[in-house]
């Protein structure tokens, strides 16, 4: 691994006002994205993960309060005037949402939307662009592409709109495309279509995805590398296949028993409790009050290990 | 979109004869005996008879009905019971008048309100933001009739920037200034509601997913609130226009009789000066239909801002 990082994600942490208290969303997660790697991003629902993700383009609404720092390209995201941020966003790092229903503007033409980064970024005119936006849509693979162009986002279905999604995502080649659960809002056969075409235009295009999902099924199938998010905390990364072969941090463990498995080394069962709110966190390791094996030491928050396969607990201080 | 209208045309003849028939019904059940009320007191029995015979007051009421609705499907608001001219000559006539007033007062609330309530959402909660609500529950609670009073006193008397009497005929130039006046004080309630609407409108839209995906995309603010986000906001900001082109013609009746303006509302006080029930009646009528085309032509406005409305 001598590659250089395309972003750097150092000690972000986020927080959001509530009840005139900043509670922290996010508390102090760092990691690397590499150049033609799937970095997964996996955790259970409300642990930080569409917050995370949108803070990599600074999209996050102006209420949230944001530290660290994100490197990319020599900069700071964090810290860079809005007028730069818009040349990165959509060229060179782009976002397909979690709710493709919702993402598209109900009053402009699919092909209007997939041609505007184009003339945003790339200089073309609308009738270059809406050309270009004819091949995008051959690349995610809608058919009819002319008759599409012209459709408002209500003619079309819910996989239909996520492929558009990508394909805006796509319109200018970026460095990172930033994919947040793009599959959850679609049913199953769907889900494995869109899924398998991220992954092949990954392949054949050359970019880096950082997919977010709950589903640990798809994190086997597609990711190079794993960030498991607990409560605003990255508890556990490793390259995927260390990860599944051995899992360290409880709730990395607790996570894979709720998937079921062919070898069927776990009993299925779900992870009892619920992710505290953000206005109630533990103190200590906020994974504490649902753990297993916690002692004394967890009512301190632990660090995360260093190297390739990092951890955040108490109990696995003699991980390598 | 031809076919949307014709759906919508048709869709409003039963609304039609329900107002039809409710004017018909209020006419009729209101106090007093026509005949009586413009013969006088002194008028013979011979006269008054002849008069009913005349009206078609004798009648029984379903052919009376079937009458007036005969009439106007044939396009006729019957005639003046006092000078006998067609009550359709008569509002045409005047009726230039009235909606050069209220399109002005439209005008007035579309360039003014919207411009400032988007601003208003855009500095949310900023010292703008309180100005113009304050301002707009000030206009809102304001009579129409006290603000064009205030207009006249201010900026025909004080200032002479503006005829206080508003004489609608010259070239357009003379048209539109002797307009500004009684436009701009009907239009202030409007100005106040656009504005409201708006704002939320735009404040509503901003938060949309659709939005944030603009953002994704490296658009712009300019282009993120004049593209991605008004086309949305137009939407509730059309429904507003539409339901209160209604009010102003409504309003506009004070208006000018405030600033003696020749329109509807001369005609409907000279009608109820001389219990000329049968203008009153056309004049209903004809309200009640201007009301519907009011309407359906917002639901053509939605058609061209909002793509999933032919759907429906
Ligand atoms: N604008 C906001 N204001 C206040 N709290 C927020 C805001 N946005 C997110 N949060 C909180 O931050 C936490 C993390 O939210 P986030 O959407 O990142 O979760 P997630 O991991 O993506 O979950 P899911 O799998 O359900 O999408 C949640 O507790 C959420 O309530
Ligand atoms: S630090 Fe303690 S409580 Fe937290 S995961 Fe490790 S063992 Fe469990
Ligand atoms: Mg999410």
């Amino acid at each position: 691994m001598t590659a250089t990082p395309l972003m750097t994600v150092e000690d972000l942490s986020i927080s959001f006002r509530i009840e005139d208290r900043w509670c922290r969303a996010v508390n102090g997660v760092s990691f690397d994205i590499m150049p033609d790697e799937t970095l997964c991003l996996v955790g259970e629902s409300g642990c930080g993960k569409s917050i995370t993700a949108m803070s990599l383009m600074r999209l996050l609404p102006g209420s949230a309060r944001l530290g660290g720092r994100i490197g990319f390209d020599g900069k700071d995201i964090l810290t860079m005037p809005e007028a730069e941020l818009q040349t990165i966003r959509g060229r060179r790092i782009a976002m397909i949402f979690q709710e493709p229903m919702t993402s598209l503007n109900p009053v402009l033409t699919v092909g209007e939307q997939i041609a505007e980064p184009l003339v945003l970024h790339k200089g073309m005119g609308w009738a270059e662009a809406k050309r270009e936006a004819r091949h995008l849509l051959d690349l995610v693979r809608i058919p009819d592409a002319d008759r599409r162009l012209r459709q408002y986002p209500y003619e079309l279905s819910g996989g239909m709109r996520q492929r558009v999604m990508i394909a805006i995502g796509l319109a200018c080649r970026p460095e990172i495309l930033i994919a947040d659960e793009p599959t959850t809002a679609l049913d199953v056969t769907i889900q494995a279509q869109v899924l398998a075409l991220l992954d092949e235009i990954r392949r054949e295009q050359g970019l880096s995805i950082v997919l977010i999902t709950h589903d640990l099924g798809v994190v086997a199938n597609v990711a190079d590398r794993v960030a498991v998010m607990y409560a605003g905390d990255l508890v556990e990364t490793a390259p995927a296949g260390e990860l599944f072969d051995k899992p360290s941090h409880p709730y990395t463990q607790a996570l894979l028993r709720t998937v079921p498995r062919a070898d069927a080394a776990f009993d299925l069962h779900p992870i009892e409790g619920q992710v505290p709110s953000i206005q109630s966190m533990p103190e200590g390791c906020r994974f504490a009050p649902r753990c297993g094996e916690a002692h004394a030491a967890c009512s301190s928050p632990p660090n995360l290990s260093s190297g390739p396969h990092a951890v955040r607990c108490w109990a696995r201080r003699d991980v390598a | 979109m031809a076919g949307f209208i014709l759906r919508r045309l048709l869709s409003t003849i039963p609304t039609l004869l329900g107002v039809l028939t409710i004017v018909f019904v209020m006419i009729r059940v209101a106090p007093g005996d026509p005949a009586l009320a413009i013969l006088g007191d002194n008028a013979s029995q011979e006269a008054l008879d002849a008069f009913r015979e005349r009206m078609g007051l004798n009648d029984p009421m379903w052919v009376q009905y079937l009458d007036f609705l005969r009439g106007i499907a044939r396009g006729s608001l019957g005639e003046s019971m006092i000078s006998g001219t067609p009550v359709l000559t008569s509002i045409l006539e005047v009726l230039p008048y009235t909606l050069e007033l209220a399109l002005g007062a439209v005008f007035f609330g579309v360039v003014i309100g919207t411009p400032l309530g988007i601003m208003a959402a855009l500095k949310r909660n900023g010292w703008l933001d309180y100005l113009l609500r304050v301002v707009s529950l000030v206009g809102l609670s304001f009579p129409a009739f006290l603000t064009a009073i205030l207009l006249i006193l201010w900026l025909a008397i004080d200032w002479r920037l503006f005829p206080v009497i508003s004489t609608p005929t010259g070239g357009i130039g003379d048209r539109l200034y002797n307009l500004f006046l009684p436009a701009l004080s009907l239009g202030l309630i409007m100005v106040a509601y656009v504005m409201r609407t708006a704002r939320s409108a735009m404040l509503d839209v901003l938060g949309e997913d659709y939005i944030r995906t603009a953002r994704a995309k490296g658009a712009p603010m300019r282009r993120l609130f004049l593209h991605h986000a008004l086309r949305n906001a137009l939407i509730p900001i059309v429904t507003v226009i539409g339901l209160y082109f209604g009010l102003m013609i409504g309003n506009a009746v004070l208006t000018e009789i405030i600033f003696n303006r020749p329109g509807l509302g001369k005609l409907i006080v000279l009608a109820l000066n001389q219990r000329d029930y049968s203008t009153l009646q056309g004049l209903m009528v004809f309200s009640a239909f201007l009301v519907v085309m009011v309407n359906l032509l917002t639901d053509i406005a939605y058609g061209l801002v909002d793509p999933r409305v032919k759907l429906k």
